[in-house]
């Protein structure tokens, strides 16, 4: 079973790369802090219709190597914007069923307007250029790696 | 064992199943740069050809670009668009 735990050296940042399930509640309890005022959560879960097609599962790969360093990477530019303070990532690999947590990120810091934008930042730069994919297992069988902007077969 | 002299490319998702294999090995080149290498997988693999435009390339866990010069050792990855999250 593939697993992957980076911390930083100062313990500021956690990220982890996983088949099982995510425990969003122990992720948000590492990233409070006397320091800080707020702590955000984010989940992304997965839903039953895309764009009018039903999902059953879906399946996550990752280049595990590379997605650590390129989330390290994303923090760190989060980190120039916003005084985040500490940061949990994890994304869930392997099959998943509907509703099930395939990202959690949590993010701390002295005020809200900063967690909640530095957590928007990192979601969605991680939509562009972390190398994980997904795999739709559609309702009618098929399946389909999901790779936006690619020749269709 | 991968030899030194070698260089590792490999394939995720899509990619892998059009390739039929997460990973392949070139023989290093003097003064290989990434297109280089494109230009090789797709010879090697012409089912792979018409992908090869929309893919981004990394190598050793970062993104490059198409002139980025490769030395023996290296693993160069082909990263088809993602859709985690």
């Amino acid at each position: 079973m593939e697993h992957r735990l980076y911390h930083s050296p100062d313990n500021d940042l956690t990220i982890e790369l996983t088949e099982t399930e995510i425990d969003h509640e122990a992720l948000t309890a590492a990233v409070r802090d006397p320091a800080c005022g707020a702590v955000v959560l984010f989940l992304g879960t997965v839903r039953e219709f895309t764009a009018g097609r039903q999902t059953d599962s879906l399946a996550y790969e990752a280049y595990h190597e590379m997605a650590i360093l390129e989330l390290q990477r994303l923090v760190g530019e989060a980190r120039k914007s916003w005084p985040l303070k500490r940061v949990g990532i994890v994304h869930r690999l392997g099959h998943l069923d509907l509703g099930e947590t395939a990202i959690a990120i949590a993010v701390s810091s002295p005020h809200r307007a900063e967690a909640f934008a530095g957590t928007q930042f990192l979601m969605d730069e991680i939509k562009k250029s972390v190398p994980i994919w997904k795999q739709e297992h559609w309702s009618d069988g098929t399946t389909e790696w999901v790779h936006p902007g690619f020749p269709t077969p | 064992m991968p030899s030194t002299a070698n260089i590792t490319v490999r394939f995720f998702a899509q990619l892998k199943e059009v390739a039929g294999t997460g990973e392949t090995q070139l023989i290093c080149q003097q003064a290989m740069r990434i297109a280089d290498v494109k230009q090789q997988i797709a010879d090697e693999y012409p089912l792979l050809a018409p992908y090869l435009k929309s893919v981004f390339t990394a190598l050793n866990g970062s993104y490059c670009g198409g002139e980025t010069e490769v030395n023996p050792g290296d693993e160069i990855a082909f990263i088809p668009p993602v859709s985690g999250g």
